[in-house]
């Protein structure tokens, strides 16, 4: 069994994440330049997803609630000030507060750079304004990511840690009851298996390759985009400390399967509860287009070589699909690009090794040609429309050459 | 008192060690904790701050005098004593603010009395050595200077070396200038230069121009602005300034830091004292409320420290509709910081802060 790669489903398909519009941030310093400092606010959010300011006008002040995640944020932006405003949690007899409060001071000094969480009238939240006058680009671009994110975040823990209250109860839009069952047995499937190629793997002398297991299940999980809440948050923070050097390898391992463990004695109930879709203001992946993924992959080339001339395909397979769950994690791909790497998984799973090599370097090197658009179906969709004009067109004319 | 004739040498890029000899009113150190600056600050075990002038560097024999007048006829317990027997085996101790840090002695022998390197005589040690000992002296039980330290070549464990301290009597005998002038000695004939050369003026020997250069820079504009509202409080803001936009000062007990934070930010935090042991909801209660703007508290969790901190853009000091607002909030920030340690001391018996002093 350790000898073919392990098992791979197709997720639920999800709408793209917001999408930057690129153009928006030269906009955005030119009109800070030219101190027409609201329109350089706007062009900044307008960077950071294109369709933010959707159906508002402009012209006058805004005043706008939007949902990220499992915060409600109220953006406000008149002639003086850019205000930003998010509650995060709300606080009754069932919440440990000194903790809680605790918690908070030490993100106030530690994690964030600019925003402040305050505690007042039994809440938790987040009051931000800055004069338009120092609403530099680069300056709103950091702080709103830094309050939606970390606001979405903390919001997560404060009521799962610290039995805080969940203040904004955003309408969470659920999974029907098919695709929750499929995705229960899904996320079942995937932890059974780990513990069954653990087995194997220590049977065959090959324990260090627990660690690209926990890896690969962990992403699986947190590639599925719709398991959201408490979890969602386990699964970034044990994500980070399984890539983090500073903590021992066998801990890592030996964390990770702890953690893999206790998933599997989670009931039915549990999941069901953390299986929504999420709405996001902005998008949490990093910004990629063909050469930034170019570069990407280009940093895993000198390994794959190695492992390749040694003709090591079991650990060059292993470290290839860890490799693509992990682009899905980080980046926020095209439909084209991330259906071909979910397609290709879907080919390997349960494959032979050296059938999934071929196909996952053959996946890989079309990433390194940038053979994989990086535009968004938006686009897709107009250049398609515009070749059936063309081919209307062309049809016209010969229509009428023949009459 | 060994202590008490011990320095840190701080300058923008870093800092060392230097001290004083008995007899001397000089603050000798090395040459390369000093080099390109022509003022460093110097700071004793009390973290009082003095501002010295080089006088003279030797950048080849790497040793550097400073002059501060007001540490000038003070008594030292490092005596230089002509003809000093040195042997293989002696004990000796290194004292000094090893990675800047605060004042430490270690201990060890001399594991050669001649060990020589690029072309010059060092006496070694198994004592432990590290960046900020430079400068600093190594002496023998009864306080004698053997040598001045030089963390230059100790990149290894339990081999550290010095200058022999015949080195230095050698400069201490040919420098005899009263004025606070800048000189570089040539090292061919040991004649001083005051101008900038690249040749020596009495016997054409090749002298590093570069000798006579001064790192400090022009004023920045967040410089001018912190340098105003450190002024304002009463402080000399070139006592305060430790390393390019980053300024550490004990105007009381608590230690205040104005620093440049990452691409966009410039802070200032002061730990104020550590978190209460009692009465903590109430404490926690204000120290997450909004009552202290445009100042905030919070805690830092790796000391267990409540700090008070403010946090602007490197952007608004460019920014002329703010600046004066921005000076001024720095200059309170100070009194603000004072204020509420003492406050929450007082009222919630909270311990003084480990960076105190």
């Amino acid at each position: 069994m350790a000898h073919k790669l392990p098992s791979y489903y197709l997720p639920i398909k999800t709408k793209r994440e917001p999408i930057r519009d690129e153009e928006k941030w030269n906009d955005a310093e030119k009109f800070f330049e030219d101190k027409e400092y609201k329109k350089a606010v706007i062009s900044t959010l307008e960077y950071l997803n294109q369709d933010i300011f959707k159906g508002i006008n402009l012209k006058k002040d805004i005043s706008i609630n939007r949902v990220h995640g499992n915060i409600a944020i109220k953006i406000e932006l008149d002639d003086r000030y850019f205000k930003l405003y998010t509650e995060i949690v709300a606080i009754d007899s069932n919440t440990q507060l000194i903790p809680l409060l605790r918690k908070v001071a030490e993100v106030n000094f530690s994690l964030l750079d600019f925003s402040h969480i305050v505690y007042d009238d039994d809440k938790i939240y987040i009051d931000y304004q800055l004069e338009l006058h120092r609403c530099k680009p680069n300056i709103i671009n950091w702080v709103f990511q830094e309050i939606i994110f970390n606001a979405d975040e903390l919001c997560n823990e404060f009521i799962y840690k610290y039995g805080a209250t969940d203040i904004n109860a955003i309408a969470k839009n659920r999974l029907n009851q098919s695709q929750k069952t499929k995705t229960i047995k899904q996320i079942r499937l995937y932890l059974d298996e780990f513990s069954k190629y653990e087995k194997e793997l220590e049977k065959d002398g090959k324990s260090d390759f627990v660690w690209d297991m926990v890896i690969i299940t962990l992403y699986k999980l947190a590639n599925m985009s719709y398991i959201n809440g408490y979890l969602k948050f386990e699964l970034m923070q044990k994500l980070s400390m399984i890539h983090d050097r500073d903590i021992d390898f066998y801990e890592r391992i030996k964390q990770g399967k702890t953690f893999i463990n206790e998933l599997q004695e989670k009931n039915d109930k549990f999941y069901e509860d953390i299986l929504y879709f999420r709405e996001d203001l902005v998008s949490m992946l990093k910004f990629s287009n063909t050469d930034i993924l170019k570069s990407w992959f280009e940093d895993y080339g000198e390994n794959l070589v190695k492992m390749e001339n040694s003709n090591d395909y079991f650990s060059m397979s292993y470290y290839m699909e860890a490799m693509f769950l992990r682009v899905i994690y980080n980046y926020n791909l095209s439909p084209t690009q991330k259906n071909a790497i979910e397609d290709t998984l879907k080919d390997v799973s349960n494959a032979e090794i050296e059938y999934a090599q071929k196909k996952l370097v053959k996946l890989y090197n079309k990433f390194i040609n940038k053979e994989l658009s990086d535009k968004s179906s938006k686009f897709g969709f107009l250049k398609s429309i515009f070749f059936w004009l063309i081919w209307l067109f062309a049809i016209n004319v010969i229509f009428r050459m023949f009459n | 008192m060994l202590e008490n004739s011990i320095f840190k040498v701080i300058v923008e890029d870093g800092s060392g060690t230097g001290f004083i000899l008995d007899g001397y009113d000089y603050i000798i150190t090395n040459y390369h904790v000093v080099s390109h600056f022509k003022e460093a600050i110097l700071e004793d075990i009390n973290k009082n701050r003095y501002l010295a002038t080089v006088v003279m560097v030797n950048s080849v024999a790497d040793i550097a005098f400073l002059v501060c007048e007001d540490l000038k006829n003070r008594q030292s317990a490092i005596k230089l004593k002509k003809d000093l027997n040195i042997t293989n085996g002696q004990k000796v101790n290194i004292a000094g603010f090893a990675f800047g840090m605060p004042y430490v002695i270690t201990e060890g022998i001399i594991s050669s009395t001649k060990q020589i390197i690029d072309n010059r005589r060092y006496i070694q040690t198994d004592a432990a050595i590290n960046s900020g000992n430079s400068g600093g002296p190594m002496v023998d039980e009864n306080g004698n200077l053997i040598a001045i330290v030089n963390a230059k070549f100790s990149d290894a464990d339990n081999v550290g070396f010095g200058i022999p301290y015949k080195d230095l009597e050698k400069e201490l005998d040919s420098f005899n200038f009263e004025d606070l002038k800048y000189r570089v000695k040539c090292n061919s004939c040991d004649s001083y230069l005051i101008q900038k050369t690249k040749f020596c003026n009495n016997c054409g020997g090749a002298i590093d121009d570069s000798l006579f250069d001064n790192s400090k820079e022009d004023e920045s504009e967040i410089e001018k602005v912190i340098n105003r509202a450190i002024s304002a409080y009463g402080l000399n803001p070139k006592l305060c300034k430790v390393g390019k936009d980053y300024w550490e000062f004990y105007p009381k007990s608590n230690v205040i830091r104005f620093f440049k934070s990452g691409d966009y930010g410039f802070y200032a935090n002061s730990p104020l004292c550590n978190v209460p042991k009692s009465n903590i909801l109430e404490a926690l209660k204000l120290i997450n409320s909004d009552k202290f703007k445009p100042f905030d508290l919070g805690i830092y969790a790796k000391n267990n420290t409540i700090c008070l901190y403010y946090r602007i853009f490197q952007n608004d000091f460019h920014n002329d509709k703010i600046l004066d607002e921005i000076e001024k909030n720095f200059t309170n920030f100070i009194s603000k910081a004072i204020e509420l340690s003492e406050f929450f001391i007082k009222e919630y018996g909270c311990e003084i802060a480990v960076e105190s002093r």
